[in-house]
């Protein structure tokens, strides 16, 4: 029931900004579909589509994106946010996301309000910012809910670096992060994550990606966790082809 | 590239000190690193379950809705350091305390040397029984091999009057499939206590900035916490922090409970331990300062 609530609602938001594409002042940017696994103590062999898409209703300002995740394995474990960016210029962004994460099997759910500086230069990307998480264990389906006797802050940081090759068709990116757009891992939940990309078409990349966490550091035990292979493709709502530039 | 080398030099230096500082004063050393690979939580979940372990020797129950017991966590025993092992045997004989409880790092370098200087040392000083949950020190040295024979498995449930108290293994900073199922069964089953305690060595919370001495995987803290609330836990009783904190979370109380080690103090006091006081469905506590 909840699983087709949220695949009617990102459906919805997808063709609603399909449609406000058409409009003056309304773009629709780009849409990510993913499908992932995850294998650790707590999630073991958890499958799951991610679906997000990307619309602005002013090229700087108002910038927001829904996405979903569904579980197709368990079927009790259930991501989703919204966020809003403020795009500075196409390298520096400031972005504000509001995540929702529930297991119904355990009854818990978490909220996570991130707020975040990321700058994407050529090669190399980063981001910095902080984030305020609550864990609900009484009405955990509720998204907004920040119990304040079980809220934290933590901190956020993201490197990557980006290596094209052969005509910029193929990328190699590999770094390390203590979030994604769906998840927030913990401090003690470092590893290194590997991203190859293929540009499809001008429109399309084609992305494989491998993430290897490591927990145990604080302990001395050091041991890997987790990992996460997914399987995705990037949709971008650009000019199909871009017109050569005639040259003097 | 020259950006992205000096980016992760600072990021890696920026871990290594949050690493080096998340074991309290003294810290984790380097070299523990390579000493705490004996086991894992599988291997002594398994060896635990199996029996293979030192057997636990219960108090005889002389009231079972009214008594009293210790609470410490990282005492970080070792002979040729200072600790406060007697005041509390002290106590437990004024007072008439049934047993002491510990929830891990009950030794420092987890060698033999120890082990064997901690048995002792409580024989000499403690006339009731002593528990302990298993804690990342321990792992070092010879580690779990030492730890279940001379001190217990690391992963045990008993009931003392109407009272239930679980041991929990989180030494490795992970939980495991296994053990979430043993806990769950535990608990289910814990439905005739009035009372539910459980012992872990890494906490589930601490306070308003998250640090990284909390049980690492984020799915597990909340499937555990989920556990607690479900089967109506009373009291986590957790450490390795080295910090004092008193938290009312959704569904139980957790107790990090700083030290009672005169070398490895508290970050934000002074050298503790805790007395528990049961009286029927009432649990009492009280934190207790050593005299230094």
């Amino acid at each position: 029931m909840k699983r087709g609530a949220l695949i009617i609602i990102w459906v919805l938001g997808l063709a609603l900004s399909i449609a406000a594409n058409a409009q003056k002042g309304y773009t629709f940017k780009s849409a990510e579909y993913n499908f992932l696994m995850r294998n650790s103590a707590a999630l073991k062999s958890d499958m799951a589509v991610q679906l997000t898409s990307d619309f602005a209703f002013h090229p700087k300002w108002l910038n927001i994106s829904p996405g979903v995740e569904l579980s197709i394995t368990g079927g009790s474990l259930y991501r989703y946010f919204l966020e809003e960016r403020v795009d500075f210029n196409d390298r520096n962004s400031v972005i504000v996301r509001l995540n929702h994460l529930e297991y119904q099997n355990w009854d818990a759910g978490q909220n996570f309000l991130n707020l975040y500086y990321q700058q994407t230069l050529k090669h190399f990307g980063w981001a910095a910012g902080v984030t305020w998480t609550a864990t609900n264990l009484s009405d955990f389906h509720n998204p907004v809910k920040f119990d304040d006797k079980y809220d934290q802050l933590q901190l956020l940081y993201a490197v990557n670096y980006d290596i094209p090759f052969y005509k910029n068709k193929f990328d190699f990116k590999f770094g390390a992060e203590n979030f994604t757009q769906f998840e927030n891992y913990g401090y003690d939940n470092v590893g290194p994550y590997f991203e190859f990309g293929w540009k499809a078409t001008n429109r399309t990349r084609v992305k494989v990606k491998g993430d290897f966490r490591l927990t145990g550091i604080s302990t001395g035990t050091p041991h890997l966790a987790r990992q996460t292979y997914l399987v995705g493709m990037e949709w971008k709502n650009v000019p199909k082809k871009v017109k050569k530039e005639k040259s003097y | 590239m020259k950006r992205f080398i000096s980016a992760s030099a600072y990021l890696s230096a920026l871990l290594a000190a949050l690493f080096l500082m998340s074991c309290g004063e003294g810290g984790l050393e380097l070299g523990d690193l390579a000493n705490s690979g004996s086991s894992d939580v599988k291997g002594r979940f398994k060896d635990s379950t199996r029996g293979q372990t030192k057997g636990l020797a219960l108090p005889t129950v002389t009231d079972p809705h009214k008594f009293s017991f210790v609470w410490m966590t990282d005492t970080h025993y070792r002979p040729d350091r200072q600790d406060y092992l007697d005041q509390v045997g002290n106590f437990i004989t004024n007072t008439g305390g049934k047993f002491v409880l510990n929830s891990g790092d009950l030794t420092d370098r987890g060698d033999n040397e120890n082990f064997f200087f901690f048995v002792r040392h409580s024989q000499e000083v403690l006339s009731v029984p002593f528990y302990s949950a298993i804690g990342n020190h321990d792992l070092y040295g010879a580690g779990w091999d030492t730890f279940r024979w001379q001190v217990g498995p690391s992963v045990t449930s008993f009931n003392y009057g109407n009272s239930f108290f679980m041991f929990i293994d989180s030494a490795s900073c992970e939980i495991g499939e296994d053990q979430f199922d043993w806990i769950e069964n535990q608990l289910q089953h814990s439905n005739m206590a009035t009372n539910r305690f459980v012992l872990s060595h890494l906490c589930l919370y601490d306070s308003e900035l998250e640090t990284p001495a909390l049980l690492c995987d984020p799915d597990e803290r909340l499937h555990l916490a989920s556990l607690l609330k479900k089967y109506q836990v009373d009291y986590l009783l957790c450490g390795h922090k080295h910090w004092i904190e008193e938290d009312q979370l959704d569904g139980f109380f957790q107790i990090m409970g700083g030290t009672p080690s005169p070398y490895k103090k508290p970050q934000n006091g002074k050298p503790v331990f805790w007395n528990f006081t049961v009286n029927g469905s009432n649990v009492d506590y009280q934190r207790i300062e050593f005299q230094e």
